[in-house]
């Protein structure tokens, strides 16, 4: 019954995983101990445990107490941590804010019907954008290079040096022809969707598996 | 005593508990039960996000240790932690002392 309420407890909690796990001992060592005083004091194990459940506080009630402490740091230090709901949700908006985008080319092209490479922008950042937001982890990778976002392995390593030396390269090859700020954007941000969604699929492709991540 | 009513009070009164001595969070809230006569009832699991709170505040600090062959945190009030305590102390006498004045019978 214990086991269960903690998997309940840690199913809620975000958070570092430090933090969270250092929250679950706390709770596991509270529980064992009002266990054996309730036992102590001529309870059969049963209705101890049910007791030491009952004032200890229904796991929804102890998450959110506990999330809240955390804060705004909270919620960015889980958006960073591999598996959380926040880290989930950081490719979908990604995807789109990238998908709105596209606004801006069209707006662009029905303002000029013959800037076809507006056109083209648009399709560029939609089709990054659904691929980001679409995203998923699979359950049999065929590689382990990633654990949630931060590489695991030398070659996890490489494709981010190799993904960031992309970027780089490509906003400085944008740039060197550009005439203006907004022109520098308008074609460096469908590249980086694009760069973006390659990345998605490389970190994600190539992720720990979400049972083992998640143990 | 309501949860809800603990709410800007219960940092001061975990402070007051662990001024007795560095103490793990079920005997916090032991002593909090006994101390208060079993006036503060609260969901138990909701201490240790206070505790953590007040730890990051630096009033608090903590350290494993093994007890019954289990870890168990302990923690310990910091200087900053005492001097925290002092003017809750303080501004819960002034809060007291008003409160306790308006609501004494004929003085509205």
């Amino acid at each position: 019954m214990i086991e269960l309420y903690l998997a309940n407890l840690a199913r809620r909690l975000r958070g570092p995983a430090a933090w969270r796990s250092r929250l679950l001992a706390e709770a596991r060592d509270h529980l064992l101990e009002a266990i054996d005083r309730y036992e102590a004091a001529g309870m059969s194990h049963e209705d101890a445990e049910a007791q030491a459940l009952r004032r200890f506080g229904e796991a929804r009630v102890v998450a959110r107490a506990a999330n809240r402490s955390l804060g705004l740091w909270g919620w960015c230090a889980g958006a960073i941590e591999p598996w959380t709901k926040e880290a989930a949700m950081v490719p979908r908006v990604l995807g789109a804010a990238f998908a709105l985008t596209s606004v801006y080319y069209l707006a662009w092209y029905a303002a000029h019907p013959g800037a076809t490479g507006s056109l083209l922008a648009a399709l560029v950042v939609i089709g990054s954008g659904v691929s980001l937001v679409l995203q998923g982890r699979p359950a049999q990778p065929r590689a382990v290079w990633f654990h949630g976002v931060y590489p695991s392995a030398p070659q996890g390593w490489l494709i981010v040096v190799l993904l960031l030396g992309l970027t780089v390269g490509a906003f400085i090859g944008v740039d060197s022809n550009a005439h203006s700020v907004s022109d520098t954007l308008g074609t460096f941000v469908p590249l980086l969707s694009v760069i973006a969604a390659i990345a998605g699929k490389l970190v994600y492709g190539l992720g720990e598996p979400a049972a083992r991540a998640a143990s | 005593m309501k949860p809800e009513q603990l709410k800007g009070h219960l940092d001061g009164l975990l402070l007051a508990i662990v001024e007795a001595g560095p103490a793990h969070g079920y005997a916090i809230l032991e002593a909090l039960w006994q101390k208060s006569g079993g006036v503060f009832d609260l969901p138990e699991g909701t201490i240790y996000p206070a505790l953590h709170r007040l730890e990051r505040a630096g009033y608090l600090e903590s350290g494993w240790s093994e007890a019954a062959g289990r870890q168990r945190r302990v923690y310990t009030l910091t200087p900053a932690g005492r001097a925290a305590l002092a003017q809750a102390r303080t501004d819960w006498e002034q809060f007291a002392r008003g409160v306790g004045t308006v609501l004494a019978p004929g003085a509205a």
